[in-house]
């Protein structure tokens, strides 16, 4: 063990160092679990209590959660994590660790790539572990941050000829997270190509990798020809929708082209390629990545581009220099070239296009690129600034992620609302007051009151797969649970109405603040947001 | 096999030590809080791997909202185990531990310098009979869990070094060494400070080794580095950063009071140079640091501050060890040659040294005057000087018959010194407070305990203090049952709370008026409630049964109405 802590010094301590970042910006945000951590959590604690998940399902390979379908994969590295203690920190554990390794790998890559570099790994590593996107990703329950880890480690195997192994983890990839699905194609082709141009041997333990492959493919095409719950995901992002057909459907009648014509060019597979086109030239704008600020704020800070804007320079010169290099001979960088190319597709032929987890694959090699381009620069200067400017870099890095940590305070205070604050503080208080109230109502405004109640709870899953008094409804396209136990889930416009007629006696009533009908109530309390904005009402009606 | 002579006398050194810190364990001193706290949560944590509050495994125990590190408690489980919940259970590892110190100082000092074995055997024999180290071994401190860890791991980095033999560093001992510095941070509060400083006497020693050691640093700092992850995020972060403050001296600046009385004595400018803020903190940090090296403190009276922390009336040192002490510490000046260790001729003088001068900084940094507790790895080096410093008159004495005479007369002293303290140890300490020892704990709440069912109506004094512990100790308490419904009441300044009832159970003693004619009621009151509410005067007094005698009073008192 000491020879391997010895040989591997600068890798522990990189994985070490994107822990202690990762941990520190844990501590001031995100400043409550949404919805999904919280489906993840208390799916995990079903399955580790009872094998079965929410829904009574006995150890699913797709999770129905609330309609949205999730990958299992998250899902089982959690269970046991949750057996422990179901906290935010067992739920964010998988992507915190895995968020901590994807530097790890980048930097064997990296070495793998440009094996007499010194300084590419090493920046690289450097980049991925501090970049404050990375680790604000690394701080919330996100499946895309383990397939990053994962495809990553999957690349890895793959360039270094460890293929049964390279298979085993993309076989992981498919059970974690649906981008890996509309990659897999390109990775069987490279898999095939590299097993043709090695002249691999298949030898019996090691077929183990491309078995597991071989089943995840197959659950994947069983889950997308034979049920609607592999499709369901994708009706969601997918590009073509309602309001697309009714567009085309316009233009072709706009159209003045001749009878047949319009068809043709007006059609679904047109509209789809021509949007697909346009997405993914997003990923290659400067002003992406560089100067625009994020949309999502749940999954990038605003007011902050994702790389610093100065790097922009070398982003474009690792382009230029790795195309004069594929010139000089060095085919192995094609490949490098190629997934760089091939990574934002997933998030290309999707809605909400650039988004940042879809297309996870594609900052990693982003960085690669920045490194070749920094690196470009060393080589051009004198041998002994190489480490001078080292360091300057590596200061603009560090100096960057502290910034981000200082902004890590005003995000959690503005962006509350963000992330559903306040349901830990309500169920808190209801289940304090649980048994003297035989009626409780909660609305839904925030979203999902159920799965948060089940989860701060923590509710017993059994009791809850079987609760009789369980009512849920189909409708949307997702699931909405209305009733189970002594609660009842109200939309939060019909609350006024609700409350109106005549309740029965000891009813508590979880509002949005000021929603609810004043006669024979009483507020008992109010919960605020950290901006101090009220979130809820907690009201007690009571017949005189 | 040829047996080495020194490790005849080696043993029979561990096995005095082991007697003298075994005789009657089991039943003196009293148990003390902490001790059932640890002992408790080690049993919760056998039961359930969680403790009392039912957190998983946790990296702190939050005990009495002290935040206890835990490794002591770990530990303790197998003994637990084996021997059940009881007094000698949880004590057993302190024994151990504290047993094995002589040992394991001897191969320490033998392993810094080899030639110096005989005054390593005498620096052995010394630490077993030191009433510092004998007082502490007997009962669950963790400081002398700490003291045995900081030996150990030193003694494995001086076993990394080069040697002429193999000019390589010893990676296994070095990862070794780091890993026991670091768990040393679980197991002590002062070791956080006490670690640190013993790294940079370890590192200073091998100075001539430096470049080496740095080369090869990765393998010390990993292991240290994963390990004070936790602390950090605590101290940064955590809850128990609050207790810190609590002991911390600096959270007691001058009151203002004392403040405008200087200023008025002359003026404020005067204030400001002489006796501003930071001066007076400078002041009273060394005045606290050299308490620790005052005759006072290391032979006439100990730990002033808290009984419960030496043996009354005598030091933490036995009286001819301070003039030994004194000459050992100067033998160690070497003006005439010039050796490559500068003034010193030994490796090991050099490091004593430095771990003399740090480890009275983490009692000196707190609010008390003297803290025997936290300073308690200065035992380690004062034996090592008084060892030099009777080596260093038997060497100077050339005759045999003198030489004779000196181990008669030296070792007559210490016998009379050592009866002395064992004395004042086993028949004076308690008697004299029994309040501070915590003396009747166990008889009132097994009395209580074996009484409680038939009453509705139970109070327990919380006079002493987490009288709840005890019941949890002594009744065996499922941890299970008790994870449900822990709740402690936190102090606002941020010091130990308390818990208020289990079940029908109250622990506080209420006005004796107030129950005295309820009905089926169990009431223990401690010796000075009954004092203060002047009940030993009143006829109902008869009525009140003493639960546990000592000297003229019984500190706990039950009364019963059916």
């Amino acid at each position: 063990m000491i020879k391997f802590i010895q040989k591997y010094k600068f890798l522990i301590s990189l994985f070490f160092f994107s822990l202690i970042a990762r941990l520190i910006s844990l501590h001031f945000a995100p400043p409550s679990l949404n919805w999904d951590e919280v489906s993840i959590g208390y799916n995990a604690y079903s399955i580790s209590k009872t094998f079965k998940d929410e829904w009574g399902q006995f150890l699913p390979l797709i999770f129905r959660a609330y309609g949205d379908y999730k990958l299992p994969l998250y899902l089982y590295l959690t269970a046991p994590l949750t057996l422990i203690s179901l906290s935010p920190i067992s739920i964010k554990l998988v992507s915190l660790l895995a968020g901590s390794l994807s530097p790890v790998f980048l930097v064997l890559i990296a070495k793998h790539y440009f094996p007499d570099s010194k300084y590419i790994p090493i920046l690289s590593g450097f980049l991925l572990a501090f970049s404050p996107w990375s680790i604000f990703l690394s701080t919330i329950a996100l499946e895309a941050n383990l397939f990053l880890c994962l495809v990553l480690i999957s690349i890895y195997f793959l360039l270094s000829n460890k293929l049964s192994l390279s298979a085993f983890f993309y076989a992981l990839c498919l059970f974690t997270y649906n981008s890996s699905r509309v990659l897999l194609p390109f990775y069987l082709i490279f898999l095939v190509f590299q097993i043709i141009k090695t002249k691999y041997k298949f030898r019996l333990p090691k077929l183990f990798g491309f078995l597991l492959l071989f089943t995840a493919i197959a659950v994947f095409l069983f889950q997308s020809f034979f049920s609607s719950s592999g499709q369901a995901r994708y009706q969601w992002v997918s590009l073509v929708d309602q309001g697309t057909i009714n567009r085309i459907e316009e233009n072709r009648n706009a159209s003045t082209l001749p009878s047949v014509l319009p068809r043709l060019v007006h059609n679904k597979a047109t509209y789809f390629v021509a949007y697909s086109l346009s997405n993914y030239s997003l990923f290659f704008s400067p002003s992406y990545m560089f100067f625009q600020q994020g949309t999502h704020f749940q999954f990038n800070l605003p007011h902050q581009s994702m790389f610093a804007s100065f790097l922009i320079v070398f982003y474009y010169l690792g382009i230029v220099s790795i195309i004069i290099n594929i010139k000089n001979r060095k085919f192995s960088l094609i490949s490098l070239l190629l997934i760089f190319l091939i990574s934002p597709l997933p998030s290309a032929i999707t809605r909400d296009a650039p988004h940042i987890l879809r297309s996870i694959l594609f900052y990693p090699f982003v960085i690669l690129l920045i490194s070749h381009g920094l690196d470009y620069i060393f080589q051009l200067s004198r041998k002994n600034l190489h480490s001078l400017f080292f360091i300057i870099i590596s200061l603009l890095i560090i100096n960057r992620t502290i910034s981000y940590y200082r902004y890590l305070p005003s995000y959690s205070l503005s962006y509350a609302s963000s992330w559903q604050y306040g349901y830990q503080q309500a169920i808190s208080y209801i289940k304090q007051n649980y048994p003297q109230y035989d009626h409780i109502l909660i609305s839904k405004k925030y979203g999902e009151p159920h799965e948060f109640l089940l989860f701060f709870w923590p509710w017993d899953p059994k009791n809850y797969q079987n609760s009789p008094n369980k009512s849920w409804n189909y409708h949307a396209q997702w699931y909405w649970v209305d009733a189970f136990d002594k609660f009842v889930f109200l939309n939060d416009w019909d609350i006024l109405s609700y409350t109106s007629q005549q309740l029965p006696n000891n009813t508590l009533l979880i509002t949005s603040p000021n929603n609810y009908n004043d006669t024979n109530s009483q507020l008992l309390r109010t919960i605020y947001d950290p901006a101090n904005q009220a979130v809820f009402d907690i009201v007690k009606y009571e017949n005189q | 096999m040829k047996i080495n002579k020194y490790f005849i006398i080696l043993f029979f050194i561990s096995i005095l030590a082991f007697a003298l810190r075994f005789y009657h364990l089991s039943s003196y001193p009293p148990l003390l809080w902490d001790e059932a706290s640890l002992g408790y949560n080690a049993f919760s944590l056998l039961k359930t791997a969680k403790d009392e509050y039912g957190s998983f495994l946790p990296f702190i125990l939050k005990s009495f909202g002290d935040y206890k590190p835990p490794l002591y408690t770990y530990l303790s489980i197998p003994f637990i185990a084996l021997f059940g919940l009881n007094q000698l259970s949880i004590r057993l590892l302190s024994l151990i531990v504290g047993s094995l110190t002589p040992l394991f100082s001897y191969f320490l000092v033998k392993q810094i310098n080899k030639d110096l074995r005989p005054q390593a055997l005498l620096f052995a024999f010394l630490i077993a009979i030191n009433p510092f180290n004998i007082h502490f071994s007997r009962g669950a401190w963790e400081s002398n869990l700490l003291t045995f860890e900081l030996i150990l791991a030193s003694y494995f980095f001086f076993k990394s070094l080069p040697s002429q033999i193999r000019p390589k560093i010893k990676l296994k001992f070095l990862f070794l060494s780091a890993l026991i510095f670091g768990l040393s941070l679980y197991t002590y509060q002062a070791a956080k400070m006490m670690s640190l400083f013993l790294i940079f006497s370890l590192l200073l020693a091998n100075y001539s080794h430096l470049q080496q050691l740095i080369r090869k640093s990765f393998i010390f700092l990993l292991p240290l580095a994963i390990l004070s992850l936790p602390i950090l995020f605590g101290l940064i972060f955590g809850s128990d950063s609050n207790r810190l403050k609590v002991v911390s001296l600096f959270s007691y600046p001058r009151p203002s009071a004392d403040v405008q009385q200087i200023i008025q004595e002359s003026d404020s400018a005067n204030y400001q140079i002489f006796h501003s803020q930071p001066i007076f903190f400078t002041r009273n940090f060394f005045g606290r640091y050299f308490n620790h090296f005052s005759p006072r403190y290391l032979i006439f009276e100990g730990d002033w501050q808290n009984p419960r922390h030496s043996a009354i009336y005598t030091g933490v040192i036995l009286y001819p060890s301070l003039i030994f002490f004194i000459i050992g510490f100067f033998s160690i000046l070497n003006l005439k040659s010039s050796s490559k260790l500068g003034f010193f001729t030994h490796k090991s003088d050099i490091f004593f040294l430095l771990w003399l001068i740090f480890a009275p900084i983490p009692a000196a940094l707190t609010r008390d005057s003297v803290q025997s507790v936290r300073a308690m790895s200065l035992s380690i080096p004062l034996m090592y000087f008084t060892a030099l410093g009777i080596f260093q008159i038997y060497s100077l004495l050339k005759q045999r018959l003198l030489k004779l005479l000196f181990i008669i007369a030296t070792s007559s002293i210490y016998l009379i010194s050592f009866a002395y303290y064992s004395d004042l140890y086993y028949n004076h300490t308690v008697i004299r407070s029994p309040h501070d020892y915590l003396y009747g704990y166990t008889q009132a709440m097994q009395y209580f305990i074996d009484n409680l069912d038939s009453y509705d109506n139970v109070y327990f004094t919380n006079f002493y203090g987490q009288p709840y512990i005890y019941y949890l100790f002594l009744s065996q308490y499922p941890p299970k049952d008790y994870q449900q419904t822990a709740s402690l009441i936190e102090n606002n300044q941020g010091d130990t709370g308390t818990v208020e009832n289990i079940g029908r159970i109250k622990f506080q003693a209420p006005n004796f008026d107030s129950l005295k004619d309820k009905p089926s009621t169990l009431v223990i009151y401690s010796n000075d409630e009954i004092l203060r509410q002047g009940l030993n005067n009143r006829p109902e007094f008869s009525k009140f049964i003493p639960l546990s005698q000592i000297g003229q009073i019984s500190t706990f008192y039950a009364y019963h109405n059916d």
